[in-house]
């Protein structure tokens, strides 16, 4: 039972998150026949899996809020912002119900009576406007039966049968019924000819000469018939499911057949009596759904852990094969390199989900917050399709969430404030996302107050984080707001600014060994900038020797690659001039305690830790490697410098370095260093 | 004879230096040969590196340097215990470096004596029991006690001069 019921919560929770997205669209436009559709689809859904799996309280519940969405949609009521408000309070109130079976909670159940009679006094008729009869907007719309049977050379000219049926379906909702009658034999098939004809059932609001327009160009390489079949709409599902099983072979039906099949299934659906009939987004959903499948993550996961395995063993054959020089089995292994790979990036890109999939999230935090604040904000979302390692966009909600929280408490002013500055009354927050390389790049940024840098570093001095001779750089004083315990906010408001937040935020992200940059212009507005991996799981590194074990950098930070003579190095930190510029360099040999002798010439591993150029000195460098990056586990939770293992193509094992944390470390060792040197100077 | 049979509990045997240690088999997922074991830096001494396991990394703790032993050069003999314990309410594998696996016995429960609380060199909660094996006596160790703290399993005193050495080994690092 549990994992059935497991199976209900899951879906459900996907459908009132779907509910809450298009609730939100419906905001925009309380007129959009579509989304009271779809609306209706998903509360009617959400009520029959409940109704199986005995969720009687969600059912009943959703039963009542759905006669809301039936009137709507039959258009005996208008829709309001109080229903829409209603609504989206129904939304999270189900969202707990369905944590809560049983109904143990007293509080749900108070909630519970509350929310019904608010839905029922919609239903009962009382605070409703009729709108016009509905019979009105029919009246425009006509159906049509359109015969197009193109001639065999109909494709010479360029003409694409398929354009013209697009052409026409967009006028109105159209069914097309094609005719293979005169499709020759297989082997007497000249693919060049046009073989097929169609016959189209389009109901339109638009004039026949439109229709007959669609046709300009081919009406003389086709015979064309367009005949008005009944004024008013008619196709819904009974007549489309009636017509799409009659036998291909008794095509084509003619008008004289159709219209009967129409008449007949409009009088027995009279005599039913029965509710408005679905229309076509119903049957066309259906044809969605074979598309694509649900996967549980489970079944990913283990998917890609073999997928890695694969990646590992492939790189043993290889080199194994490398040294037996037998051309057959080279052949063969290279080819198995190539699928390897393909497989490898092809089950990755099935792990991979875009950024929409929080976006919806963040929709309903703005304008909720937004609302209990007396604020004005918008949120503008730009190439959200990009992409993410699903375990990264998990990880990801709660730090964004955050910075979203932030920007919409501290950032964005009252809009009085913002009037007095000159600025739009309305806020705007942004989230921009974009691949760059082999990394994310998601932006949010907000048009408000902007970051006071004197306020923050006041407040740095007063908690003890800086002296207030500490001279920094913008950036740098920026990041003093993800130290921890550092909050500017005078006032706590119990949205954002429990002296906790930003630090998390950022631990967040490091833990998916990404960083973030704030850029802030007073007045003007902040933006945070977050950079990501584009997965955690398979990495490209540079393989590096230092002392007696390989390593593996992330080849994404490394910029350049110098030689330099061993003696030149001194200590675990130091300065060295490097292509003209002097950067920190710091010796791994020494920072790592490596035992054995160091080579003639070390390599120097050029890269950028939070903007600034800094070196890693290691013994050799290997060259590339696919990296399958595993966790190093519990007894090395201290070790943080490392980001887990690989395993190299001889079965060895290769640590990873989490390059963040380890030159985070190096650099406060070092600090720590120069100020113990002072004081024993003293 | 069946009762026996009810109360009774394999568990494997292993050398280190000139003792025998029994674990119980349960506990024990197989024995595997020692591969080239990578070490990580900085990591505490007795913890000998990690090694793969069939694609899997697993951390291989030296045994002996967690009984308060010496390392010694490993042998023919030297082989990896994989175990699975139970640290921190987490189920986690680990590898234990022994000096050689002797055999796998059928230890009736009523045969297992209390370990003495006296005159062992042993913190008495990593012990189950003792059991006499022909001559030897053969501690029978609580494998998650064992192997899941941070610190050797020597008696309190000797552990304490160990853990003052580890601690001065650590200043000296840092």
């Amino acid at each position: 039972m549990d994992s059935i019921q497991q199976i209900f919560v899951q879906e459900a929770t996907e459908l009132l998150s779907e509910l809450e997205e298009v609730l939100l669209t419906f905001e925009k436009d309380l007129t959009d026949t579509d989304s009271i559709e779809r609306i209706f689809r998903v509360m009617h859904t959400l009520k029959g899996s409940s109704a199986m799996f005995g969720y009687d309280t969600v059912n009943n519940f959703t039963h009542e809020l759905e006669y809301i969405y039936d009137a709507l949609r039959e258009g005996t009521l208008e829709a309001t912002p109080e229903i829409l408000e209603l609504t989206l309070e129904s939304v999270d109130h189900l969202k707990m119900l369905i944590e809560d079976k049983e109904s143990q909670d007293q509080a749900l159940v108070e909630s519970q009576a509350s929310l019904l009679n608010k839905i029922k006094k919609y239903n009962s008729g009382q605070g409703v406007e009729v709108v016009k009869d509905k019979v009105k907007v029919d009246e425009s719309i006509s159906t049509y039966y359109i015969k197009f049977k193109p001639f065999k050379d109909l494709m010479k000219n360029g003409s694409n049968p398929m354009y013209l049926l697009e052409d026409l379906l967009e006028l109105g909702k159209g069914l097309v019924l094609p005719e293979l009658n005169d499709l020759p034999d297989l082997e007497a098939l000249e693919v060049s000819e046009c073989h097929i004809s169609f016959e189209v059932i389009l109901e339109t609001p638009r004039p026949l000469s439109e229709i007959e327009d669609v046709f300009m160009f081919v009406e003389d390489t086709a015979d064309i018939h367009i005949e008005l079949i009944i004024e008013g709409a008619v196709l819904n599902e009974g007549i489309i499911l009636e017509l799409e099983s009659k036998a291909i072979k008794q095509r084509p039906f003619g008008i004289e057949t159709i219209s009967g099949i129409i008449q007949n299934i409009q009088e027995k659906e009279q005599s039913n009596n029965s509710s408005k009939p679905q229309n076509t987004s119903v049957a066309s959903d259906s044809k969605n759904s074979i598309n694509s499948i649900r996967v549980s993550s489970e079944k990913l996961d283990a998917l890609m852990n073999q997928i890695s395995e694969l990646v590992t063993s492939q790189a043993s054959l290889s080199m194994l094969v490398n040294g037996l020089e037998v051309t057959e089995l080279t052949a063969i292994t290279e080819n198995i390199t190539k699928i390897t790979r393909q497989l490898r990036d092809n089950a990755f890109s099935i792990c991979l989900i875009p950024i929409d999939t929080l976006v919806i999230r963040f929709q309903r935090l703005v304008r909720d917050l937004s609302k209990d604040l007396g604020k004005q904000i918008e949120l503008v979302t730009e190439g959200t399709d990009t992409e993410l390692d699903k375990s990264i966009i998990e990880k990801l909600s709660d730090p964004l969430l955050h910075l979203m929280r932030n920007c919409i408490d501290h950032g964005i002013e009252h809009s009085d404030v913002r009037n007095e500055h000159g600025k739009k009354t309305q806020g705007t927050i942004k989230i921009q996302a974009y691949n760059s390389g082999t990394n994310v790049i998601i932006k949010i940024s907000d048009d408000g107050a902007g970051i006071d840098l004197e306020k923050v570093r006041q407040r740095a001095v007063e908690k003890g984080i800086i002296t207030p001779n500490t001279e920094l750089t913008e950036q740098e004083t920026y990041q003093l707001l993800f130290k921890s315990g550092f909050s500017t906010a005078v006032a706590l408001s119990d949205i954002s600014g429990r002296g906790v937040g930003m630090d998390v935020v950022k631990r967040g992200i490091e833990d998916l060994q990404g960083d973030i940059f704030i850029e802030s212009e007073k007045g003007k507005g902040t933006s945070f900038t977050i950079r990501l991996p584009l997965t955690l799981s398979i990495i490209d590194g540079l393989l590096v020797e230092i002392g007696e074990n390989t390593y593996v950098i992330p080849l994404y930070l490394v910029d350049k690659c110098y030689e330099i003579p061993a003696a030149l190095l001194t200590d675990v930190s130091q300065q060295l001039v490097l292509d003209g510029d002097r950067i920190p360099v710091f010796h791994l040999r020494e920072a790592l305690r490596c035992a054995n002798q160091s080579p003639e010439f070390n390599q120097i591993i050029k890269m950028k830790f939070q903007n600034e150029e800094v070196g890693l000195s290691v013994d050799k460098i290997i060259g590339e490697h696919q990296v399958v990056l595993k966790p190093l586990g519990h007894m090395y939770s201290e070790q943080e410098e490392f980001s887990g293992a690989t395993i190299l193509g001889d079965g060895t094992v290769a640590l990873v370095f989490d390059i963040n944390k380890l030159l985070k470390k190096l650099i406060n060792e070092s600090s720590n260093n120069i100020s113990h040197g002072k004081l024993s100077y003293q | 004879m069946e009762s026996s049979v009810i109360n009774s509990q394999s568990y494997l045997t292993f050398k280190l230096d000139k003792e025998i240690f029994g674990s119980t088999v349960n506990r024990v997922s197989e024995i595997v040969e020692v591969p080239k074991i990578t070490k990580v830096p900085k990591a505490p001494e007795y913890m000998r590196g990690v090694i793969n396991l069939r694609g899997k990394v697993l951390p291989v703790i030296d045994t002996r340097i967690k009984f308060g032993m010496t390392s010694v050069q490993d042998t023919v003999d030297t082989c990896i215990v994989v175990l699975d314990i139970e640290m921190e309410g987490e189920n986690i594998t680990i590898g234990a470096l022994v000096d050689g696996v002797s055999e796998v016995l059928t230890i009736d429960d009523s045969r297992i004596e209390s370990a003495p609380s006296l005159g062992n060199k042993y913190k008495s909660e990593v012990i189950d029991g003792m059991y006499k094996h022909d001559e030897d006596f053969i501690m029978l160790l609580n494998i998650d006690k064992v192997f899941s703290g941070d610190e050797v399993v020597l008696l309190a005193e000797s552990a304490e001069t160990e853990k003052n050495e580890a601690k001065k080994k650590k200043n000296e690092k840092k």
